[in-house]
């Protein structure tokens, strides 16, 4: 059985089929809180909402799931001889930017006070410059973190569908992102791992920076459609309602 | 010689019957096929199926267990440990990472056996009266063994990741501890001894050598970030030793991700213990699966002592000499790091800070 069918049958209160594809140590972590050992990432799991899975990739040790449904929810699996052993949950839950669920998640998640720099070594170094001979992938993360969010990459056409699954163009995502920047403003983007098939292309990437003090340390996932070289479809996981809960996690004592 | 390590088995494959050795296994028990079919077996047996007994069948009688809380010895006390732990947390499970191992059966097997344990707070013990509450945490346990019996442990535990779960304070921890220490106790002269070893290690010049390759001479990798890194603070060597999206899993449940945060929680330990000097104590490295596109996990078990002078991670600065005992697992893939893990004591190390001169 492999993981996506694994994750259709769990949809349909299968337990037991994912249970035969996590391994027993497998972890899962949606970038606050973190279950571990395989009971306890199926019971994570089992109050995800619908895990129907419609797009996957797979390779290089990885697996990505796009999960059905009206948000953007993606799923990426570290995987060792066909069994998933690290799970990181990419869901696009947006409510709560300023709500009392985020208050009440982030007090229950506290935190080490930050260490070390976003952009090692940099210094006063302007963000690394579009190399036109790179991935369009990895282009597109530097072109976020150099702030060039025009859509250079993009069809003129090309679809974008936020976390919240609210569909638009190039405007809407540029909007997007602008907001995001705007409550994070060193936001930097790393790639984690990439997987391509054909015209798709996932990418997982980790957003750090700081909001109110926090370190933000999150994850977040873009599957890509391309056409003619360039992007025709964009569709973005991320975390708003983990991120406005990062400005309520308290400090660990010192 | 290579075994099947963790790599995709489940724990069944793995507690099922491995049939006949795949390994020299003089004077081990029959039914172990080899070190990580014993380390991992006599682990579940020992404490998830409580049979505490076969610690007597597991361990030599004068077994030293280097902690740094404080040395023990002897198998009464290796029981009595493992007691009192299972009577604070009842129903730990604990989920073997890794068991990257070294030597033969005849000088004795050294594994370093890198464990995740869950388990829920459910008696009075060490981190005082029960929260209930539901906790994980890493411990790694690095053991000579000889015909089926441990001979030599040096055991590191996250303990401050344990406190910041149960909500409590690794100072207030330490302070309390401290001031039940005296300055002839065991552990007070025992790491004074082990700071005498750590700063009489001859010191180098300023590395100026390329990088080892991991993979293929894990020993020298070892070694060279040890003197580089971590002995002459050449902390920019951090962005050649280590993957962009590298994750560094550091005490207290500090998970670190990419160059920035892994040089400065090195920058934060280094910054706290002043002067350090570094001994590598032990190296030892494994493929981590069968392709070697899955790369190989490294072992290093480490000593480290200096001054407590920076207040970055353990307090005010006390002006105390400190040590650290670590074990640090590598995961290497395409030459470089791509996981690491490292567990040392952190209430400990606060501890030293506070005892009594």
């Amino acid at each position: 059985m492999t993981v996506s069918a694994a994750f259709d049958a769990l949809a349909e209160g299968d337990a037991a089929s994912l249970a035969r594809v996590l391994l027993h140590r497998c972890r899962l972590e949606d970038g606050l809180a973190e279950a571990v050992g395989r009971p306890a990432v199926v019971a994570a799991l089992m109050v995800g909402g619908s895990l129907a899975s419609d797009m996957k990739l797979a390779g290089s040790g990885w697996c990505f799931l796009r999960l059905k449904g009206d948000a953007e929810r993606h799923l990426w699996a570290v995987m060792e001889a066909e069994r998933a052993v690290e799970l990181t949950f990419v869901t696009g839950r947006t409510d709560g930017w300023d709500g009392a669920e985020a208050e009440r998640i982030g007090a229950a998640c506290p935190t080490h006070r930050p260490l070390g720099e976003l952009r090692s070594g940099g210094g006063q170094l302007a963000a690394p410059a579009d190399d036109p001979a790179a991935p369009i992938a990895l282009r597109l993360l530097t072109l976020i973190n150099a702030r060039s969010l025009d859509g250079r990459l993009h069809l003129p056409d090309a679809r974008w569908t936020g976390p919240d699954g609210a569909a638009g163009t190039a405007l809407e995502r540029q909007r997007w992102w602008r907001k995001l920047l705007a409550k994070v403003a060193d936001a930097w983007l790393t790639p984690v791992a990439s997987l391509a098939e054909g015209e798709c292309i996932a990418l997982r990437w980790q957003l750090q920076g700081h909001l109110d003090g926090r370190r933000v340390s999150l994850p977040g996932s873009t599957l890509l459609r391309q056409a003619d070289g360039r992007i025709a479809e964009e569709r973005t996981a991320f975390d708003l309602l983990a991120l406005a809960a990062t400005a309520h996690r308290p400090f660990f004592p010192d | 010689m290579s075994l099947p390590g963790l790599w995709g088995r489940d724990i069944a494959e793995l507690l099922a019957p491995q049939g006949p050795p795949r390994q020299p296994m003089r004077g081990f028990d029959p039914d172990y096929a080899d070190i990580v079919d014993y380390i991992i077996r006599c682990t579940h047996r020992i404490w998830e199926q409580k049979d505490l007994g076969l610690i007597e069948t597991h361990y030599s009688a004068d077994c030293p267990v280097w902690m740094l809380s404080g040395p023990a010895a002897g198998l009464r006390s290796v029981v009595d440990g493992t007691t009192r732990t299972l009577a604070t947390f009842p129903d730990r499970t604990l989920i073997g990472e890794a068991v990257i191992w070294s030597g033969d059966d005849r000088s004795g097997y050294l594994s370093s056996h890198r464990i995740l344990s869950t388990a829920t707070h459910q008696g009075a013990g060490e981190f005082g009266p029960p929260t209930g509450r539901r906790i994980a945490f890493r411990t790694v346990a690095d053991c000579l063994c000889r015909e089926n019996r441990i001979v030599e442990e040096w055991l590191v535990r996250d303990n401050s990741h344990i406190a910041l779960q149960l909500g409590l304070s690794p100072a207030a921890i330490a302070a309390a501890q401290a001031a039940h220490d005296r300055p002839d106790g065991a552990a007070p002269r025992w790491w004074a001894a082990e700071i005498e070893r750590v700063r009489a290690s001859p010191s180098t010049g300023l590395p100026a050598a390329a990088m080892p390759a991991p993979e293929a001479a894990p020993s020298d990798f070892a070694l060279w970030f040890a003197d580089t890194i971590v002995a002459h603070r050449r902390l920019a060597r951090v962005r050649d030793a280590y993957a962009p999206a590298a994750v560094l899993e550091a005490p207290g449940g500090r998970r670190l991700f990419g160059h920035g945060e892994i040089i400065g929680w090195w920058a934060a330990l280094l910054g706290s213990i002043g002067g350090s000097r570094i001994v590598v104590d032990h190296v030892a490295a494994q493929p981590a699966g069968a392709d070697p596109a899955d790369g190989v996990d490294i072992a290093m078990r480490w000593s480290l002592a200096g001054v407590h002078d920076g207040p970055a991670l353990f307090g005010s600065s006390s002006g105390r000499a400190v040590l650290l005992l670590a074990v640090t697992h590598w995961r290497v893939v395409g030459g470089r790091i791509v996981r690491e893990w490292t567990v040392f004591d952190e209430i400990a190390v606060r501890r030293q800070t506070l005892a009594p001169a």
